[in-house]
């Protein structure tokens, strides 16, 4: 009697577990929090950037400072994206786009500071600014990866909101929004419009 | 009704069906795991091949870090980042926890190659350091056509690095920190075992079969098997063309 008592709990827990498991009352917010860390990488690796950008406009002054303009325009488009702290928990879709165009901007800023380089041999073969392009190669490319995987969160999360079964489950106890996805293309649209010019 | 399931099955059977296809179309062929070096291109003589497997197969065994050698025939169009984070992360090179993984990878027809450093290894292989064995370890030679020797002499700059770079990787058998004696251990788990046996003796008999089986299993894997540990890369290292 106790036994077959004992079998019909262990089913009933068996059951329920599985149940909610697959349901997305774990999943929703676990997916949450890997959305979350996803984003921290990102700013992480934005903030990796910035660091390293005073070193590597030092080394280039010293080789050309005439070039003050895109200088200038590196070391400002730098202080208006470490200026943008996001907390990624309490962002707004608004909040999420400055962000990205003031990242995007430091980018084609940085992007026009590496074209002009070319042009003095000098700087090039400095060791230190050898060092310094590693580094930076390295930290774009990291952002990359960092932005591919920030995506691939939004986008599990994205599916269990709005996929049943979950969605329902996320109706009922979450109420969860949809995430907006990370644009790329709004903070890269800056680096197609401003193309260097070709002058002959 | 189980009409309208039988059509909605189906439609959602041939999407999957050209989700599928369409996924393995675009992506580049990840190549599995066989070894700690794989040459699709046939680069390397077969003697530099045995010779740098066993060397890998130690290093890991000394040190824990998995550095994989892999040359592709293609990159499919696609940049040799991309590649090699994509091999890292269905490979996932290293121990999970520690990310000691090293992916050296080279795309001869596209004379491409990348150094990918996991997560755990960025403080001794940083990127700089990357670069310069690319720039000035290995693309010499792969100019020279010399490929056996470059890739022999890339794998052991990383491997100097890896173990001079960072304390960390090579102290922990000298570490000589508070260990628990190991009989306190042995009584610790006897005891364990007792009250276990105490309250059911099934799960006990189980549980002692199941370390005892567990042991021979890995005691005899320990030689032949060359696997990724569950490590990542965040997109560490550097890349090269020559």
């Amino acid at each position: 009697m106790k036994k077959a008592q004992n079998i019909l709990i262990l089913t009933i827990v068996t059951i329920l577990s599985t149940g909610l498991t697959g349901c997305g009352i774990q999943s929703i917010p676990t997916q949450k929090n890997e959305v979350d860390a996803g984003f921290a990488e990102v700013t992480n690796q934005y903030k990796r950037r910035s660091d390293l950008i005073p070193n590597l406009v030092n080394v280039v002054k010293g080789y050309a400072s005439h070039e003050k303009e895109t200088l200038t325009g590196v070391v400002e488009a730098r202080a208006k994206a470490t200026q943008m702290t996001i907390d990624p928990s309490k962002s707004t879709p608004e909040q999420l786009l400055k962000y990205q165009q003031a990242q995007g901007q430091l980018s084609s800023a940085l992007g026009k500071l590496m074209v002009i380089s070319e042009n003095y041999p000098q700087l090039k073969a400095d060791a230190n600014f050898r060092d310094l392009q590693a580094q930076l190669e390295g930290t774009e490319n990291r952002i990359t990866v960092a932005r591919n995987r920030y995506i691939e969160t939004i986008k599990g999360f994205n599916n269990l909101v709005g996929v049943p079964p979950t969605s329902w489950t996320n109706s009922i106890f979450y109420q969860h929004a949809k995430m907006p996805q990370w644009d790329v293309s709004a903070a890269e649209k800056e680096k197609v419009e401003k193309t260097p010019e070709v002058k002959f | 009704m189980f009409k309208i399931f039988k059509n909605y099955f189906s439609k959602v059977f041939l999407a999957s069906l050209a989700f599928v296809i369409s996924s393995q179309v675009l992506a580049l062929d990840v190549p599995t795991l066989t070894g700690p070096v794989i040459d699709q291109a046939d680069l390397i003589q077969a003697s530099t091949k045995s010779n740098l497997t066993e060397n890998l197969f130690q290093f890991k065994a000394k040190t824990g870090v998995q550095i994989q050698v892999l040359i592709l025939k293609t990159l499919d169009n696609e940049p040799i980042e991309n590649a090699a984070i994509k091999i890292f992360d269905q490979w996932k090179l290293g121990d999970q926890k520690k990310d000691d993984g090293i992916l050296f990878l080279i795309a001869p027809n596209d004379r491409k190659l990348r150094i990918e450093v996991g997560q755990g290894l960025e403080g001794s292989v940083p990127d700089v350091i990357a670069k310069r064995i690319i720039a000035e370890v290995v693309t010499p030679l792969f100019r020279k056509g010399q490929f056996d020797l470059g890739i022999q002499s890339g794998v052991v700059s990383i491997q100097n690095y890896v173990v001079t770079g960072d304390a960390g990787l090579v102290a922990p058998e000298n570490k000589s920190g508070r260990k628990i004696p190991a009989a306190y251990l042995l009584f610790g788990f006897m005891g364990l075992f007792i009250i276990l046996f105490i309250f059911s003796p099934t799960l006990a008999m189980q549980l002692l079969f199941l370390v005892l089986s567990g042991g021979r299993g890995s005691s005899g894997g320990g030689g032949g098997g060359w696997s990724g540990g569950g490590g990542s890369s965040s997109g560490g290292g550097s890349s090269g063309s020559w």
